[in-house]
């Protein structure tokens, strides 16, 4: 049965047939070899979809429409600029700060790469950094948009590994400072090395005013963090209570406030969101009878002998875990990575000992950076179009943000109390 | 033909109308939900709304579904497109084939799972709600019935008119250009000094421009 799953799967991957539909086809097969009655698919889909927590997905993304449409994410890269923008390299470290911004309120990455990138990739290149290096920049900013909370795949990684998504929201936010930060460095040294972006004179009391000026503008759209974050850390709302608050809050500040959301854009950004959603929701769904044959062979009991017999030191095992996350990032989509192997790893890190949250945040992180590892990677394709470069082009300034991103993951897997500091704090 | 085409295009715009208006009952239902947990409490207002949470799933199931099959006729789904891209393209071509057709047979396999299932829910009521379930396990096999429909008709509509299929458009990065270029549309005052008009041809170039392969 098991070898009929694993056959079948990655054959219809493979194949190019749509994920959901793979393993729900694939669980059907082996449902069918081991003669199990069928009906059993229809009944774990519903399970699974039953599900309030789910429902912080389509409020996420919704509420990550509505700043985009409400103006709120151009304030917060004119905040990033004012903060930032003046000293050698600085332009490009604006842009890590706006899509940090920028991920307290959404939880995609490609939608972070395209906002932030399509305003400053032009900037940058204004300003002399090449443009390669400056589409690069926002590609690998991007991915923040998925390490800082809200996100989305945390969302899916807590229902299938069932974690706390709100712990795991918490446990995110230190280890994207740390990425944030070092890509920060990484391009102010590249700026001096190069000797591009020349500094621009700025009296103190200019950059008081202009920075005081975007602050006041972003004022609304910097509360949202406060109200979401706040909101779980302090144990007011659930994640779900609070991806609602966070529509509700987009809702008003971009139609009442900032008026830039007009009654006419209300429609068709909640029909857009919803089927954005569904697109997620049918893998989660399928996923889960696909989980339950893998639960049922007791797959994850049996690599982890396999891996204990291998090596029973949970530091080579989380070196493992990084490298497989790495080769399967470059070719399958981050949720998709999450359902798939989620439910199969995190079992196998409990019995190692590993913090159920720190392994959580190691595989965000893993399939982030999946997000820039070609051939699929959705930010790279994304600054790309932005930029008009070929993604070979592209090549050496990623190969660069690579290495750094690599060194943050092992930091990241090796000190685990960059990821459970502040939710033991919680407790 | 073309007007059968046009009719079911006419049918998923309807369709998309719905799962938006099932989200914005969503948002109203939990943000109510929100509101009775904090603030009617505090003002001593003792109402109790068991019945929101679940409303708002079963509502987020059908969305799902529809939004599942609506999803389909833009030929738009997460796959797996390394191997269709990597081998020449009249292979590709045989390759993407297959995949809708066993998308397909799939598709048929969950509406006959679906009705079995829904057989199931006519006996059985939602704990607060108590309606029958069948009103909301007939999402599956309504759900599977109009992907079959979207993907016959995208088939098709490939075929009439000479489409090539590997012309699969990503609607996800669809999306974020189609925001990039309102946001430069609607930017009233420049908050950063850049060439917006050069930013926005380079959008729009981007999306008119033809797919280029992944692995370029």
């Amino acid at each position: 049965m098991i070898t009929a799953l694993f056959i079948a799967v990655v054959v219809l991957l493979f194949l190019s047939v749509p994920v959901a539909v793979c393993m729900g086809f694939a669980a059907l097969i082996a449902l069918y070899v081991k003669g199990v009655p069928l009906v059993n698919l229809a009944q774990s889909v519903y399970e699974a979809l039953d599900s309030f927590s789910l429902m912080a997905v389509p409020f996420f993304i919704l509420a990550g429409n509505l700043m985009q449409t409400g103006g709120i994410s151009r304030r917060l890269i004119g905040l990033a600029n004012a903060l930032v923008g003046w000293f050698r390299g600085g332009l490009g470290s604006a842009s890590v700060l706006a899509s940090m911004f920028f991920a307290t309120i959404s939880g995609s990455s490609s939608a972070t790469t395209a906002a932030v990138g399509s305003t400053l990739i032009p900037a940058m290149v204004k300003k002399g950094y090449p443009k390669n290096f400056a589409a690069a920049t926002c590609a690998a900013a991007g991915e923040l948009g998925v390490i800082i909370p809200p996100s989305i795949p945390m969302v899916i990684y807590g229902l299938v590994a069932n974690v706390s998504i709100g712990s795991l929201f918490i446990a995110g936010f230190i280890p994207g400072l740390l990425i944030g930060l070092s890509l920060i460095v990484t391009i102010i040294v590249v700026a001096r090395v190069e000797g591009f972006d020349v500094t621009q004179a700025l009296s103190l009391r200019e950059w008081r005013t202009q920075l005081w000026k975007a602050f006041i503008d972003a004022f609304y759209a910097l509360l949202m963090p406060f109200i979401i974050l706040g909101g779980i850390y302090a144990g007011w709302f659930t994640p779900t209570e609070a991806s609602v608050i966070a529509v509700v809050y987009g809702l008003v500040v971009g139609m009442f406030v900032y008026r830039e959301l007009k009654w006419k854009d209300l429609l068709p950004i909640f029909s857009k969101s919803m089927v954005a959603t569904s697109l997620i929701m049918l893998i989660v769904g399928y996923a889960a009878i696909f989980g339950y044959v893998l639960a049922v062979e007791q797959v994850p009991q049996n690599l982890g002998r396999a891996i204990s017999e291998f090596s029973s030191n949970p530091l080579v095992f989380m070196l493992l875990v990084n490298i497989m996350l790495f080769i399967v990032g470059t070719l399958l989509e981050a949720i998709v990575t999450i359902i798939l192997i989620a439910p199969i790893l995190a079992p196998v890190a409990a019995a190692f000992g590993i913090d159920p949250g720190h392994f959580g945040i190691i595989m965000i992180v893993n399939v982030a950076i999946g997000m820039l590892t070609p051939p699929v990677a959705v930010n790279l394709v994304v600054a790309c179009k932005v930029a008009n470069l070929r993604m070979s082009e592209l090549t050496r300034p990623v190969c660069l943000y690579l290495a750094v991103l690599t060194f943050d993951v092992l930091i990241i897997t090796y000190v685990p109390a960059i990821s459970t500091w502040l939710p033991s704090l919680m407790k | 033909m073309r007007q059968l085409i046009n009719i079911v295009d006419r049918a998923n715009k309807g369709l998309e109308v719905l799962v938006g208006l099932a989200l914005a009952s969503m948002t109203a239902i939990i943000f109510f939900q929100v509101l009775v947990r904090f603030v009617f409490t505090k003002l001593n207002l003792q109402i109790s709304a068991p019945w929101t949470e679940e409303l708002s799933r079963y509502l987020m199931i059908w969305a799902v579904f529809i939004g599942g099959a609506i999803v389909v006729r833009r030929a738009d789904a997460l796959a797996v497109e390394a191997l269709v891209q990597a081998v020449p393209a009249s292979f590709g071509r045989v390759i993407k084939y297959c995949a809708h057709l066993l998308a397909l047979v799939f598709y048929g396999c969950i509406f006959l799972l679906g009705l079995e299932w829904a057989e199931f829910g006519r006996s059985e009521m939602a704990p607060v709600l108590t309606v029958p379930m069948v009103y909301v396990y007939a999402s599956m096999s309504i759900g599977a019935a109009l992907t079959i429909v979207n993907a016959i008709t995208l088939l098709v509509e490939t075929y009439i008119d000479k489409k090539d299929i590997l012309e699969v458009i990503d609607f996800e990065m669809e999306e974020a250009l189609a925001d990039v270029e309102h946001a430069l549309h609607d930017r009233k005052e420049e908050v950063i000094d850049f060439e917006r008009d050069q930013a926005l041809a380079q959008a729009k170039r981007a999306l008119a421009g033809n797919k280029e392969g992944l692995t370029q």
